[in-house]
Formats: structure tokens, sequence, C-alpha cells
């Protein structure tokens, strides 16, 4: 069998432009909406002690921190750059740009105090997205280069490697970062005993009490499970199995759908007994390009015929069964 | 259930398109990005790991945890000697971990009384009813036993005074 052969066909499999579009305006919309709210918290960061500086990603390349009125025009920017990487417009330009200014703020964010994980993906993704042709299809581009044409006849959706590529690299970094997730904690001092129950029992604790005393709340399944470590056993092989297995479980597209699927749950699991809201993922905006996101699309566009085009479709229908 | 694998040759579509040349540059992209996604790796294997981002080894929930945990965290005392736990908020902007990690690393390195005097600013300005008979805002070092804490006992077993503020509420704290 020719492996290399074999491998390329599996990451250039042809895909509509307009699932990557869709995606395109799916991980931006979510990216811009994430920047744009966040805009007074890292103008409060920017003005802390900057002995608290503590840069990471391209933040590194600084000295020390910028300005706090530097720091809040990369913001507005990054936003003004958002919004045209969501509809699709002068993408050439737009989609790079949001993809740098995007990791630049994020990397400035978290420069300080703490490194967050919940966004490594999403400024992955959007660097992908950044340099594919993700505005051939379902895009304002795409509109304008076939002026007339609208979403009833959406442009892109011939397939083509172009258009597949990208949607397998985003699949596989999410991947690969649940992967080194589990190799982290099996690598750890407690091994695979990491998933005995009482190990990841006491993780939960502790981030129940970090957040009794410092916000006065936590979530109430905390208490309740604490005694369940049997439960805490099947969490943490479950966690384990989803983590090592991703790069394997992507690679067959009704494995993924599953693997997609449980680890959504997981982290909705996650959010219910620990209270930690990884948004992107919890929103199952992470998960969307392991499933062909325009086929929705495709049922609407088909329910929705207008009576003109209602005959020639029972026509066709009718021809063939005949 | 029927499993396609999407390594196997689809014999119905086009398995690729463009003449090879196209796919140079994104095999070589896919290649960098996926080399750089995985480096991180070699941290768990390092005497002092580093996280980074947006590159990282993910190292959350994999530090060992004893039988206590400490923390570091602003509390008041009121006027009838009644201690209480004050929001990280007072102290720092983000999520509760943020703010922790905020809190410990300012009394890290020695800043833990200008931290109680900001955050009895912020009291101060706060028209809040719970802060209204505060009179000291302390920084403390608090040991919890983790079977007591999740059993329902919310007192610290050991308790270290980092920084202490008193409230004027007629004009300058001291």
């Amino acid at each position: 069998m020719n492996i290399a052969g074999s491998l390329l066909r599996f990451w250039f499999e042809p895909a509509p432009a307009f699932r990557l579009g869709l995606l395109r305006a799916a991980i931006g919309s979510y990216a811009l909406w994430y920047v744009a709210t966040r805009r007074d918290l890292i103008a409060s960061l920017a003005s802390g002690d900057s002995e608290l500086f503590e840069p990471v990603g391209i933040a590194r390349l600084l000295d020390a921190p910028l300005p706090p009125s530097v720091v809040d025009w990369v913001v507005l920017a990054t936003v003004a750059a958002g919004i045209p990487f969501v509809l699709g417009l002068f993408y050439r330009i737009s989609g790079p740009a949001f993809a740098l200014l995007l990791m630049a703020t994020l990397c400035y964010r978290n420069s300080w105090s703490m490194v967050f994980h919940m966004h490594n993906a999403l400024v992955l993704h959007v660097l992908v997205l950044g340099a594919a042709r993700a505005a051939d299809g379902f895009s304002i581009d795409a509109i304008r280069r076939r002026m007339g044409l609208c979403l009833r006849a959406p442009p892109g959706l011939q397939e083509d490697a172009a258009f597949g590529w990208p949607v397998r690299l985003i699949c596989m970094i999410t991947a690969l970062q649940y992967f080194l997730a589990g190799v982290a904690k099996v690598a750890g001092p407690q091994g695979l005993e990491w998933a005995a129950g009482s190990v990841l029992r006491d993780q939960v604790a502790v981030n129940a009490i970090r957040s009794e005393v410092l916000s006065g709340s936590t979530m109430p399944l905390s208490y309740t499970l604490h005694e369940w470590t049997w439960l805490y056993g099947v969490i943490g092989i479950g966690t384990l199995a989803l983590e090592l297995g991703a790069p394997v479980a992507v690679l067959w597209r009704r494995s993924a759908w599953t693997w997609a699927i449980l680890t959504f749950a997981m982290h909705w699991g996650i959010f219910a007994i620990m209270g930690i809201k990884f948004r992107y993922h919890l929103a199952g905006i992470i998960f969307l390009t392991f499933f062909p996101v325009e086929k929705p699309l495709g049922w609407l566009r088909c329910s929705a015929s207008t009576p003109s085009e209602a005959p020639v479709r029972r026509a066709a229908a009718h021809d063939r069964a005949a | 259930m029927e499993q396609r694998s999407t390594l196997s040759h689809t014999p119905n579509r086009p398995a690729t398109s463009g003449p090879p040349v196209r796919r140079r540059g994104p095999v070589l992209f896919s290649a960098l990005v996926l080399a750089a996604v995985l480096a991180p790796v070699t941290q768990n294997f390092m005497a002092d790991p580093w996280d980074g981002f947006p590159l990282s080894y993910f190292p959350m929930f994999t530090k060992p945890r004893g039988e206590t945990v400490k923390l570091t965290h602003p509390v008041g005392i009121r006027d009838d000697g009644v201690e209480i736990n004050l929001p990280g908020r007072l102290a720092a902007s983000g999520g509760m971990n943020q703010i922790r990690k905020h809190i410990r690393k300012t009394a890290r390195k020695g800043n833990a009384d200008e931290l109680a005097e900001r955050i009895a600013r912020r009291i101060r300005r706060s028209d809040r009813p719970e802060y209204a008979s505060l009179l000291e805002v302390r920084i403390v070092r608090s040991t919890f036993e983790i079977e007591g804490f999740m059993g329902g006992d919310h007192r610290a077993v050991r308790r270290e005074v980092l920084a202490r503020h008193m409230l004027d509420r007629s004009g300058a704290d001291r």
C-alpha cells in the first residue's frame, strides 16, 4: 500500500467551498464576539502591575508591556479586521490580517498572570482559515464575483481539494491538542493513576475550594459527587480515552463524529461539575469542522423551494422514480 | 454500521484536484503547523517545563494534590470581629483562576500591602451593604483541608496574614 498516497488522498479529500465559508463565518463570529466583549478586560489587564507581565507567544517579542492606549488600538483593529473576515469581504487582506491580529491580541491577553487554555485552538483555527481560500463560498467576495446569486443558489457548492485540506488541518489541530492534554496527564507524576478517580476528584475539590473562597460560590455537583470516587474513575478513564484516542478517532468520518459529540459532552460535564466555561467548546463551534455543516442549509433550500421551482423538482423526482 | 475510512480511496470522486505542484504549499504549511502544535509535548519531560500560547502542552489538572490546599486571598474584618471572605474581583479582573494567580503573584513579589490598599479603596467607593461594616482588609494565605472543606467545614486550618489595611470611612485609609 502506498502510505504517502493514502495520506495525500486523505488530506486532500475534496470539500465544498461553501463548507469552508460557513466554518469561517462561525469560527470568525465567535472570535470577533470574544475580542469585542473583552475590550474592557484587556484594557484593565494592560494597565495593571507591569511586574505581572509574563509574555507568551508573539508577545515575547516585547521587553515590557505596551502602553494601554496601543493595546486598545490593537484590540479595535482586531475587531475591525474581524468584521470583513466574518463576512468574507476583501478576504485576501482581511483573512490574514484578522488571523494575525487575533493571535497578537490573545497572546497579549494571556501574558498577564495566567495562560488560558481555552483559546489555543481558536487562534490556530483562525490562522488556518486566514491562510486558506475560506471566502470562495458563502461570502460577500463570492457574491461579488457571481453577481445576482445569493444564498438560494449558493456559490461554492463545487468540491475541491483546496477547500478540503484546511478543514482536515483544523480537525487535526483540535485532535492533537486533546492528545497533548492526555499525554500531559499520563506523563505527569501520577501517570496512568490519573484515571483512578481519586486524582480527578481532588482536582475538582481544589477547584471548588478556590471558587468558594474567591467568588463565594461553586458548582453544587462538586460537593454532591465528592464521595463518588468510582464515578470520577469512570470520568477519568473516559477523559483519557477521548484525549489520547483523538488523533486516531478523527481519521474516520463516523468515529470523528462520535468523538466530537462525546468530547462536546465532556466539556458540558466539566462545566456542570467545575463551572469551567470553555465557551468555544461549550458552544460546539470547535467541533463544527468534523461535520458537513453545509448540509442543513441545503435541506433548508430544498424545503424553501419557490412555487416555480417545485414542479421542476417534482418532475425530476417522477422521472427518477420512473 | 458502515465505517467509511477517509484514508481509503473513494472511486466515485476525484481524490485530488489540480496538479501536484498545487499541493506542495498546503502540505508544507500543514506539516509546519502540526509539528508546531506537537512540539510542546517535550515540556512534559523537562525539569522546568514552560507553558505557552497558542502552543501549549496543556498541563491543566496534572499537578499532584495533597490533603490540603493553600490559597492567597483577601478577607475583611467586620466591626463585630467576624471575618468574611472578600470576592477576588476586588483584587483583579478576569476569571477566578486568573484572579487567584494574580493575587498569589502579587503577594509573592512583596506587594500584598499595595493590594490590600487597592481593595480597601474599592470597598470605600462601593455602596454594597455587606461592606458597610468592614473595618479592615487583610491579604492572607490560608491552608484548607480538602476533605473537611468538601464536608462543609470551610474554615482554614492555618492562616498567615501577609498584609492588613484599616478602612477609614471618613477619608484616607490607613
